[in-house]
């Protein structure tokens, strides 16, 4: 069964180039152009990855992230964005539980390898004894 | 001769009256046989001194009332003839009433040598009364006269008195007074004369009191008329002045004309009344030279007015040149040498009536030169000492003013500087994330892009070796022109450089972005421990687009150690340097950046070979909205604004070496800090 990966950003371009560029992987790819579709996709199915811009409109990529976390927990949060400070990775941590980032604008490698990480990382957790 | 005398004797004898001859010593010498018969026989020779005898007394006779005919004659008088009423003696006399003759008997040298009396009774009734009356009036006039005595001492005691106290007032009276008849001879002075002239009152009396006067050193100095006391004298030697005045008088009843002449002293008074007309004379001196004073003041306060300048100052006539006037060696003195100035005023330290500063180590100086007494002491150069400090105190506050002004824009051009650039920031921010999804999506379909062009190369390096194209000569020939006429290997090997270019453009934008970002993150003013060459390196790929076409640009950075600071006010430095260095190159030039390390202090010359600063821009180089650009390439703020983060923030120096034509060197220097 493909890995669902669902990638959220308000600009159409940045889906594209990202479809471009992982579409060789071993996944299925999902888009959305707004935290609200996001979520409704959400609602219909699970998936393994869902990597995020943080700034959109109507709710940040942390706020998304967050919901995610109480809607989904198994699924691996990635926040993309154009600049990371303390605070801002701070509440990522506190907010959305989410330890990978990807700055914008990204490396194609990079990025990659972070989706190929946190895939793996899904795996690791859904392999692994249930917990509790 | 015996016989001779017996004659004369028996003559004598013979006389029926009394006869006695009588010696200077009033001892009877000789008596005839009458005068025996009168005192009784022997007698002579008891009792012969003629008063003792003839009236039982002690003294001769005018001792008590009665005439001494004996007396008389040894007086000289010659002949004398009195009527004696004898009474009261042991003689038998009583009552009988003589007429005595007495004669003198003339020595041989013509000395009354003896007396010869004679006594004739005429007593008869009416004789003896008559002389009785006479007597008894006598005795009345006596007493009379003795009562009249007694009035006249008691009015003369009482005269004396009144003469005693007169004089006495007199001596009392503290002018000289003196009396004078009418030919001005002096008749009486009070005490004061006498010990003013040193004279006895003898030696004055009688004398001209004019003369007197003068004899005492005493000058007529205002003739005019004593009756109306405008006579003036003057006392040379005692520097005394007088005032004389007569009071002429005439006694009816002694018939005496005169006059009363006093001297009164206006020494003082004089001197009061010049000192008078002294100090009037020196209020209108000085109310004349208050009102050209004021004049001055106000003069120089409408040319204040007119100028708006606060050089002018009130003149002080009287300091003019003190030093010369006195002759002052002390050079280190103020005012020594120059021009007639106010030295202390000049000096700016005599504030508020305070000596102050420079001029209080000179003070003493001054302290005991009269023109410095003058100018403090008089109050027409107290008051021009009140303007001048007015003036002074008016034109420091004014700079004060100024210079509180200058600042002020200074800071207000530094805070709009600040907001502008923070408004840059949060531009900076907002734009950069919105450059930074198409640069990344555009970056990343370059890197896809490539990828596709591999397996496009693949496709057509795959479609170039089909067996059945390489065996069939035609559809080879028919796919080679269709290569040549779309360009196709062009395009291939071309995309490759066409990709890596746009990629090196899009890597670009992102580093200029990533740039304006950390540079105008004005928020993020806190300091850190930075690095200073990374810091110009940043800046540098900032201001690049400014540089790249003018300049050359030259780094030489040396090994400086990481110091805290603030690092975007440092890139606002550097980037102000920067963009100056570059406009000041016409056409092309070079612009050099040297880092180094010395001491404690961290050393950025940022040098250019453009058309350099005068001398004179250069004194106003650091002050705000000071700018030789033309209209909207400068504001005149950015050197300012270096001056203050690198003096003021970083408690560092910078500096500028300039040479017209040659070009520009600006050193900043900031001093390293750990911590």
């Amino acid at each position: 069964m493909n890995r669902k990966v669902l990638f959220v950003d308000d600009d159409p371009l940045v889906l594209k180039s990202i479809d471009r560029l992982v579409r060789g992987m071993d996944v299925e790819v999902f888009k959305a152009c707004s935290p609200a579709e996001a979520l409704s996709l959400l609602n219909e199915m699970s998936f393994a990855v869902v990597i995020t811009d943080n700034i959109m409109p109507g709710m940040s990529g942390i706020q998304l992230l967050s919901r995610i976390r109480d809607i989904s927990p198994g699924t691996v949060r990635v926040l993309m964005t154009a600049r990371v400070d303390l605070n801002t990775a701070m509440s990522a941590e506190s907010e959305a539980g989410i330890s990978r980032f990807i700055l914008k604008p990204w490396d194609n490698e990079d990025f990659l390898q972070v989706i190929r990480e946190s895939l793996d990382y899904y795996d690791a957790v859904r392999n692994s004894p249930e917990e509790g | 001769m015996n016989k001779r005398a017996q004659y004369f004797e028996a003559v004598v004898d013979s006389i029926a009256d009394p006869v006695f001859v009588i010696n200077r010593n009033f001892e009877i010498t000789f008596m005839n046989q009458a005068a025996e018969t009168v005192c009784g026989k022997g007698k002579i020779s008891e009792k012969k001194i003629c008063h003792l005898l003839l009236h039982g007394r002690d003294n001769p006779c005018n001792c008590y009332g009665e005439k001494c005919p004996a007396q008389e004659v040894f007086a000289g008088s010659g002949n004398v003839q009195y009527l004696n009423l004898f009474g009261g003696t042991s003689l038998n006399l009583e009552n009988r009433v003589f007429e005595i003759t007495a004669s003198p008997v003339i020595s041989d040298n013509g000395e009354v040598e003896e007396v010869v009396e004679v006594f004739r009774d005429v007593s008869d009734a009416t004789l003896v009364k008559k002389l009785q009356e006479e007597r008894q009036q006598q005795q009345i006039l006596q007493e009379k006269l003795a009562a009249k005595n007694a009035r006249i001492h008691e009015v003369f005691l009482k005269v004396e008195a009144a003469k005693k106290e007169w004089e006495l007032t007199m001596d009392c009276i503290m002018d000289m007074v003196i009396i004078v008849n009418n030919d001005d001879e002096i008749r009486r002075m009070n005490s004061m004369v006498r010990a003013f002239t040193g004279k006895g009152y003898s030696e004055i009396i009688g004398r001209n009191w004019r003369e007197i006067l003068c004899e005492s050193g005493m000058e007529f100095r205002k003739m005019g008329d004593i009756h109306a006391g405008d006579l003036e004298l003057y006392h040379p030697s005692s520097e005394r002045f007088f005032l004389v005045r007569s009071y002429p008088f005439e006694h009816e009843v002694v018939e005496q004309c005169g006059a009363v002449i006093t001297l009164h002293d206006i020494t003082a008074m004089k001197k009061v009344s010049e000192d008078l007309e002294e100090s009037n004379r020196e209020i209108e001196t000085s109310r004349t030279q208050l009102r050209s004073a004021l004049e001055k003041i106000s003069s120089l306060i409408s040319q204040v007015a007119e100028e708006k300048g606060f050089d002018v100052r009130f003149q002080n006539p009287k300091l003019k040149k003190c030093w010369a006037v006195m002759k002052c060696e002390k050079k280190d003195c103020p005012c020594f040498g120059k021009d007639p100035v106010r030295c202390w005023q000049i000096a700016g330290t005599y504030c508020k009536g305070e000596i102050q500063g420079r001029f209080a180590a000179k003070i003493d100086n001054c302290m005991d030169c009269k023109f410095y007494q003058d100018a403090t002491e008089d109050p027409i150069y107290q008051i021009g000492e009140q303007f001048n400090n007015m003036m002074h105190i008016l034109e420091s506050k004014t700079r004060e003013l100024e210079e509180a002004y200058r600042e002020l824009k200074a800071s207000q051009a530094t805070i709009l500087q600040q907001e502008k650039m923070a408004s840059i920031g949060q531009l900076a921010a907002g734009v950069a994330h919105e450059i930074n999804n198409p640069i990344g999506f555009v970056s990343s379909n370059l890197g896809s892009f490539d990828k596709y062009l591999i397996r496009l190369n693949q496709f057509v390096a795959a479609i170039a070796e089909i067996e059945a194209i390489k065996k069939n000569e035609e559809i080879r020939e028919e796919v080679s022109g269709l290569n040549r006429r779309f360009k196709v290997d062009f395009i291939l090997g071309d995309i490759k450089d066409l990709i890596e270019e746009s990629q090196e453009g899009v890597r670009r934008v992102r580093e200029i972005v990533q740039n304006l970002k950390s540079f105008s993150r004005v928020d993020q003013a806190e300091s850190k421990k930075s690095d200073i060459n990374e810091c110009i390196e940043s800046t540098v790929n900032i201001v690049w687009n400014e540089l790249k076409y003018k300049a050359n640009l030259v780094k030489v950075y040396g090994e400086i150690p990481l110091t805290v600071c603030f690092p975007q006010q440092l890139n606002q430095v550097f980037m102000n340097l920067l963009v100056n260095a570059a406009q000041a190159i016409e056409n092309q030039g070079e612009i050099t950046i040297r880092t180094w390390h010395q001491e404690d202090e961290i050393f950025i010359a940022i040098s250019d070979t453009g058309c350099g600063i005068s001398e004179e821009n250069i004194a106003h180089l650091f002050e705000p909205f000071f700018t030789t650009k033309e209209v909207g390439k400068g504001t005149g703020l950015g050197l300012s604004i270096a001056y203050d983060i690198i003096t003021k923030n970083h408690n560092g120096r910078i500096g500028v070496e300039s040479e017209t034509g040659k070009g520009t060197t600006f050193t900043v220097v900031i001093p390293v800090r750990e911590e």
